[in-house]
């Protein structure tokens, strides 16, 4: 117990409440983020959290679990949200460091403290330049070095001289966009990473020079991919374009469910199969019963 | 379409207008006479006469996307651009990069023979386009297709480019783009050329703009020694007669000689050699009409003839800077004035 009230497992491990088995595994969406898998009576449910299934060096592979139900995130659930490789957008940050660089610029990169930012370190080109931080990025760094994270080597922005920004790269929160905070680097090039760049409207409305599409959430083909990896019955989908997911995954079997009952027709086996249930619910309203239980045990 | 798109997206990636100018001048200065001649169109604003209906490029798009057409729509809503979401639900892996052809050969041999074949033969070429493309070589691609290309600069600013590519006046290049400007390398060519007699007839003096008074009122000297009028809100011009020929230059250097045909009249009932400096206001039944009355007209190129019955437009002199073919502006304003109000306009 290293604080109290919070317990930590390892992935894979089992933990016993009453009557249901629990377990967590990876989720590739940020350091130590997880699916949660319960079984209670054979019945086996998985809820996913925020996932990825593009590789990314700083955390653990998202692990396909077969379940009856799955309980999936659809924050990109449109088939618009394809992402590139990872190694194609590390290629196009060095490319953009580099030539601000050139020009004697800063280059302002702003990406999530929690997991985006340190996502970014772990792939982009350290040797081109210096590489400085927002305080909130610093801390949550630190602590996945500490995690055995290995990442390149930064400076918190406020311990440095002015004179050392020019060529460097300054990885911030998208909070410190336009704050003052930023007048201390001079001329820099500001950009944004995230899957909402993805659309050009989003990354005009925020007055960024580039938009880098780099998403810690399941892509449309990894979304799908990923719910049919885990075989389950029922489709629960939570954030973002649920109703999309869920009328798509719906429109699909009854496709499906159609295709196989006429394949059948001369078969005098009367067992079919049983079709998906889909619907919505939001899973917000879950959490509150597993971290009670889990105080409990 | 390589280049074309490079420059899109250097346009793109700044919100600051001197790199927007600067990437356009570069453009200008190292693609080819017929590529550049399309790319000042498009960063005009013009385009070609739909190329193919709306209707059926948006059903192509579906047919490719392999996808509901709900979906498509949902992804519509999200995007807010039909070229846009066109471009983001192509997936074929499998598209061979064709990147050798120039903007010059993509609009030549494909977007201006598209209007009028047939519906499959449509489909064909746009299909092969696609496939052709990458996913931001297509972005641009369809922008031009479907007339929506803008990337967030006036004309006055791609003239800037020009010019400064050129080596040629704003004022020049901006009346050589006047009218019906048909792109192609030969247009181009005189665009950019040096001789300018063509232009010399409809060139316009600065214009003597307002500003702030930054000390008290007193710093001005005696009342007496200044001439007062009221200050319209309209449009600022300069109405040029040369050679028999009536120019209207705007403040920004724009000829909208086109856009106000009263001002045709107008010049014609000028001596040759005559330039005047006032505001085209909206003015019916000897009133001054509402500014707003006169933006409903200051955007449109084609005039309907309720329109210029509606809102008719008249210019309301304060200065001549040009008479009798001699630049008078060094003359007294009182003099000047008199030569103003003996011209009877």
């Amino acid at each position: 117990m290293p604080t109290p009230g919070i317990s930590t497992v390892p992935y894979g491990e089992t933990v016993q409440i009453k009557d249901a088995s629990i377990s967590f595994h990876p989720a590739g969406h940020i350091l130590g983020s997880s699916q949660i898998r319960i079984e209670s009576h054979g019945v086996v449910w998985v809820v996913s959290g925020d996932y990825k299934i593009a590789p990314d060096a700083t955390c653990a592979e998202f692990e396909p679990l077969r379940c009856h139900g799955f309980v999936t995130e659809a924050t990109f659930a449109l088939p618009i949200y394809r992402w590139n490789p990872p190694e194609d957008i590390f290629a196009e940050l060095n490319q953009w460091w580099q030539s601000n660089r050139a020009q004697g610029k800063a280059s302002v990169l702003y990406a999530y403290a929690l997991g985006k930012a340190q996502r970014v370190l772990s792939g982009i080109d350290a040797t081109i330049g210096p590489i400085f931080t927002h305080g909130a990025v610093e801390r949550i760094t630190q602590i996945y070095r500490d995690s055995g994270v290995n990442l390149p080597q930064t400076q918190h922005a406020l311990t440095a001289a002015k004179k050392d920004f020019p060529g460097s790269l300054i990885l911030a929160p998208p909070s410190a966009s336009g704050s003052t905070w930023t007048r201390r680097f001079g001329d820099f090039s500001p950009a944004f990473a995230s899957g909402w760049m993805q659309i050009r409207g989003a990354r005009r409305r925020k007055a960024i020079d580039r938009g880098f599409v780099l998403s810690d959430h399941a892509d449309w083909p990894g979304l799908l991919s990923a719910i049919r990896a885990t075989n389950a019955e029922t489709i629960w989908a939570t954030h973002g374009q649920t109703q999309v997911l869920v009328r798509f995954l719906k429109n699909k079997d009854s496709t499906r469910a159609r295709s196989r009952l006429s394949s059948k027709a001369n078969s005098t086996n009367r067992k079919l199969p049983r079709p998906m249930r889909t619907r919505r619910r939001t899973y917000e309203a879950l959490r509150p019963t597993l971290r009670t239980n889990g105080r409990d045990e | 379409m390589k280049r074309f798109a490079q420059l899109f997206e250097q346009m793109d990636a700044t919100n600051k207008t001197n790199a927007k100018v600067a990437a356009m001048e570069f453009y200008f200065n190292s693609a080819s006479s017929a590529d550049c001649a399309w790319a000042a169109l498009f960063l005009c604003g013009g385009k070609l006469r739909a190329p193919v209906p709306m209707r059926s490029f948006r059903a192509w798009s579906v047919e490719v996307a392999e996808i509901p057409e709900w979906l498509f729509d949902e992804c519509y809503d999200a995007v807010g651009d039909l070229a846009e979401t066109s471009a983001l639900l192509y997936v074929n892996p499998n598209a061979t990069i064709d990147d050798n052809q120039s903007l010059a050969d993509w609009v030549e041999k494909r977007l201006a023979r598209l209007r009028g074949l047939p519906e499959s033969e449509q489909k064909a070429m746009i299909l092969d386009s696609w496939a052709r493309l990458n996913a931001r070589h297509r972005y641009v691609w369809n922008k031009l297709i479907t007339g929506a290309f803008r990337v967030g600069v006036s004309k006055a600013l791609v003239i800037r480019a020009i010019s400064l590519a050129s080596k040629v006046a704003e004022d020049v290049i901006a009346h050589r783009l006047m009218g019906s400007w048909t792109p192609s390398a030969f247009a181009w060519e005189e665009l950019r050329s040096i001789d300018n007699t063509d232009t010399a007839v409809s060139r316009p003096y600065p214009f003597c703009l307002a500003y702030p008074l930054q000390a008290s009122p007193s710093s001005l000297g005696h009342i007496a020694d200044w001439m007062a009028e009221w200050k319209w809100d309209g449009i600022r011009a300069q109405l040029i007669r040369r050679n028999g020929h009536t120019f209207v230059w705007s403040r920004g250097n724009e000829l909208i000689t086109e856009r106000f045909p009263e001002m045709e009249v107008l010049g014609s009932k000028l001596p040759n050699g005559t330039v005047l400096d006032g505001e085209l206001i909206g003015w019916q039944a000897d009133r001054v009409l509402p500014f707003a009355d006169l933006q409903t007209r200051i955007g449109r190129t084609k005039l309907s003839k309720s329109i210029l019955a509606r809102v008719p437009v008249t210019l309301l002199a304060f200065d001549v800077l040009e008479w009798e073919g001699r630049d008078i502006r060094n003359w007294p304003l009182r003099k000047r004035r008199a030569i103003l109000e003996s011209l009877g306009v």
